[in-house]
């Protein structure tokens, strides 16, 4: 019988062929092996228990060369939650730079700080629907610095911070507020040195140049030189913040006190804090609280002649007047360094603050501190500068500081520049440490300060009840 | 004819209960439609009802879905060594009694005058005072502290106006904390009351009211012994309410004294607290979720006791 192929097999055997010559032209062509060194987490039992460790390991990798097809893995889906609108634009330009950097599929939640503060803790308790990095207010995030690592929630960020291109580049003081028993669990995406901004023009009109005033003591006698109505009767006010914001807290740090202590005590009865506080209740004639929609239109007009601003506030005078070209002509608006009470004092503060973490919980912990880490510190693409210039808001990376964005004068401040002096600060901000406590602390002294502006008790008196306030909130919750 | 059976042995020919159930359709088939609802209920109605109870006897640990058993514990801490929760229950009840003295007489007036036969563009009037309790919380208290700002809010104007001598910081002061929320309850709800008077008025027989007129009743004779008596459960719902309304104040006191701005989260001298807001500090500030459980329960009970105190008062809204 003679073997004759037939139609039928001879097109089986020709897709067959063909199919495997397809498939053998998909495989990926020779590789160089690579040694890398990389930082991982791995769960270690520890005197019974388990617990989380970052370690750094030497891996080899084969590294494809770059003509040969190259299948690309699926994106890994990681979920941002963020909560200050006003990083919304930096995030929606950066996503595609982020997803192609790291073959990500970013989704980023923007939750307001109420509906955060809520829905993290349930999420951590439901073990489900957790974010891969989570952006917080700073004052929310140091309240799950309570207990040890085992029980905080986030990822120490320390090995990472190491392993990065960034470590010794972020302004070394902004992570203390982050920091427990020398673990870094949050990173600052910011700085907010504080500054005053004051009305040139109209501090002339009583003799005054504000720019010379150093001290306390001057400040307090160029505000007793103002008139305190203006021409149309209307009240003019001296300083304007909230009771204990930007000057107080401002204050606070140039006499060496925080709410806690490094050892996490209160230290509303330490001597420095209430000299802050008499210092600050000699301005009560010339305060008036922030009035939020109008204060850059009161200081314009010269009805609020001072303001200790951060540079997150500064963003709302560039917004509301960087466009207004005339007021720009003749603008006496001026910022300078804050005063102090001695000449080595730090002649700043800080207000507020947004810092980034990752949950424990996370799936892709590598990958989401490397993602994290790149989205704070990275200026390769001057991004950072970016965030400036859409926020005015001064990245924690002193590298960046030389960029010739801080150097822009504004149009509003006469033609004087406002970058410099922000960064002059952020250099001279102390280390602070804040937990779980600090907020506790910080609450029942405003209840009681409240009480002392109004003179209805006296200093003293309402720093021992705050004291005592505090000491009993805290043992109760601990 | 044979006996079809015969064949069959007895025991097989005794059918389960069980079987009885389901070879007759009719019986199975209805709780099959009613299914979906209880479902849903007991998912996520009664099981949280349940879980909240237990939590209410237990503490978590860190931030995982641990839990401590620690008994009455929660529940004697709420009543014995909580300084706010005790202010909370002061504050409720003058804020309740406030409300009820200010907000029903004033209701009930509004009421009257919104069904006066005179009054022109009722339904424009009736929407104008309704108005103000459909507007979110966080708008009311948005307003209210627009209204007693220092520097420029109509409560300092007014109060210069009529001869005071210098502008008044409200929030410094903790005897100005329950007028100020008693005012803005007031500028919210009386509309909303006065409503459901009106309500209750329009359902009145016409001819009562007329024979009350033939007989010489003066207005307000007929206000007090006819329309208040007839009017009653309308009251007694309304007050109801807002005995309830005042135990779960949130927004308003979150918006005026909370953050770290000029006061701390209870207000001046820590006098501002309300239940809910000191609750959800315990739950998601300080994460003792078990303890604000507790207090959740105790507020509960808190709720039924004076509800059904008020039923009693009212005689159960039977109209008179």
């Amino acid at each position: 019988m003679s073997k004759k192929i037939d139609r039928r097999k001879f097109l089986r055997m020709t897709a067959a062929s063909a199919a495997g010559l397809f498939l053998a032209s998909c495989a990926p062509a020779s590789a160089t092996p690579q040694t890398v060194k990389e930082v991982v987490t791995v769960v270690v039992e520890k005197a019974g228990e388990k617990v989380i460790e970052t370690q750094v390991v030497e891996k080899v990798v084969t590294a494809t060369p770059e003509l040969a097809p190259a299948v690309k893995a699926e994106p890994t889906p990681l979920l941002y939650w963020f909560q200050a609108e006003n990083h919304k634009p930096e995030y929606d330009r950066r996503q595609k730079e982020l997803e192609d950097k790291f073959n990500i599929k970013i989704t980023y939640e923007l939750l307001g700080r109420d509906a955060m503060t809520k829905k993290f803790p349930t999420v951590l308790m439901a073990g489900s629907g957790y974010p891969d990095i989570i952006e917080q207010n700073a004052e929310d995030i140091v309240k799950f610095l309570k207990g040890d690592d085992k029980v905080i929630p986030f990822v120490a960020i320390d090995d990472f911070l190491s392993a990065s291109p960034y470590a010794t580049d972020v302004l070394e003081n902004r992570w203390a507020r982050y920091t427990k028993g020398g673990k870094k669990y949050g990173a600052p995406h910011d700085v907010h040195p504080i500054i005053m901004i004051y009305n040139d023009t109209e501090w002339k009109k009583f003799g005054v140049d504000m720019a010379a005033v150093k001290t306390y003591d001057e400040y307090l006698a160029a505000m007793g030189k103002m008139e305190k109505k203006l021409p149309d009767g209307s009240p003019r006010i001296g300083i304007m913040d909230c009771l204990g914001c930007a000057v107080f807290g401002s204050m606070m740090l140039q006499k060496g006190v925080w709410w806690t202590d490094a050892n996490e005590e209160p230290m509303l009865t330490n001597p420095a804090f209430k000299e802050a506080v008499e210092t600050w209740y000699k301005f009560k004639s010339y305060w008036v609280d922030i009035d939020w929609g109008n204060a850059v239109a009161m200081m314009k007009k010269g009805q609020v002649m001072t303001q200790f601003i951060p540079d997150w506030f500064f963003g709302i005078y560039k917004q509301g007047l960087k466009d207004d070209a005339e007021f720009g002509k003749t603008s006496g608006l001026r910022v300078m360094r804050i005063p102090y009470f001695k000449p080595d004092d730090c002649r700043t503060g800080s207000w507020g603050g947004t810092a980034a973490s990752v949950p424990k919980l996370s799936k892709i912990v590598d990958l989401a501190m490397k993602v994290l880490l790149y989205t704070y510190f990275e200026n390769g693409e001057k991004q950072l500068e970016a965030r400036f210039n859409d926020t005015g808001i001064l990245p924690p990376v002193k590298s960046v500081w030389d960029a010739d964005i801080f150097k822009q004068p504004e149009g509003f401040l006469g033609g004087t520049n406002a970058g410099q002096v922000f960064i002059e600060a952020a250099r001279q901000l102390p280390k602070y440490s804040e937990n779980w406590k600090t907020a506790l602390v910080a609450s029942a002294w405003g209840e009681q300060q409240a009480l002392a502006w109004a003179d209805t008790i006296k200093i003293d008196q309402a720093i021992q009840t705050a004291d005592e306030n505090a000491k009993a909130e805290i043992k109760k919750n601990e | 004819m044979a006996n079809l059976h015969a064949s069959i042995p007895m025991e097989t020919r005794r059918l389960s209960p069980a079987l009885i159930f389901f070879r007759d359709q009719r019986k199975w088939v209805p709780y099959l439609f009613v299914a979906p609802f209880f479902i849903t209920f007991a998912i996520f109605t009664l099981y949280p009802i349940i879980r909240a109870i237990v939590m209410g006897f237990q503490e978590s640990v860190g931030y995982s879905n641990q839990w401590e058993w620690i008994g009455l514990k929660n529940y004697v801490e709420a009543l014995t060594n909580d300084r706010q929760f005790a202010i909370a229950a002061k504050n409720f009840v003058l804020y309740s009694l406030g409300s009820l003295l200010s907000q029903i007489p004033a209701g009930l007036m509004l009421a009257w005058m919104l069904t006066s036969p005179s009054l022109r563009f009722k339904g424009f009037f009736r929407a104008l005072f309704f108005i103000p309790s459909v507007l979110p919380g966080v708008t009311v208290g948005v307003i209210g502290a627009w209204f007693f700002n220092e520097t420029r809010g109509l409560a300092n104007e007014l109060y210069l106006l009529f001869g005071g001598a210098a502008r008044i910081k409200f929030t410094l002061y903790p005897e100005y904390i329950l007028p100020m929320l008693l005012t803005i309850a007031f500028w919210q709800w009386m509309g909303n009351h006065a409503i459901f008077f009106i309500a209750g008025m329009s359902g009145i027989d016409n001819d009562v009211i007329e024979a009350s007129i033939v007989d010489g009743a003066s207005p307000w004779q007929r206000f007090r012994f006819i329309v208040l008596p007839l009017i009653l459960p309308v009251i007694a719902y309304v007050s109801i309410v807002i005995t309830a309304g005042s135990l779960t104040v949130y927004d308003v006191p979150i918006i005026f004294l909370g953050g770290g701005g000029v006061v701390g989260g209870g207000g001046a001298g820590g006098q501002g607290w309300f239940f809910l807001p000191w609750m959800m500090r315990m739950a998601f500030d300080q994460m003792r979720m078990g303890y604000a459980s507790a207090m959740g329960w105790l507020v509960f009970v808190v709720a039924i006791a004076v509800t059904a105190v008020q039923l009693k008062l009212f005689n159960f809204g039977e109209a008179k």
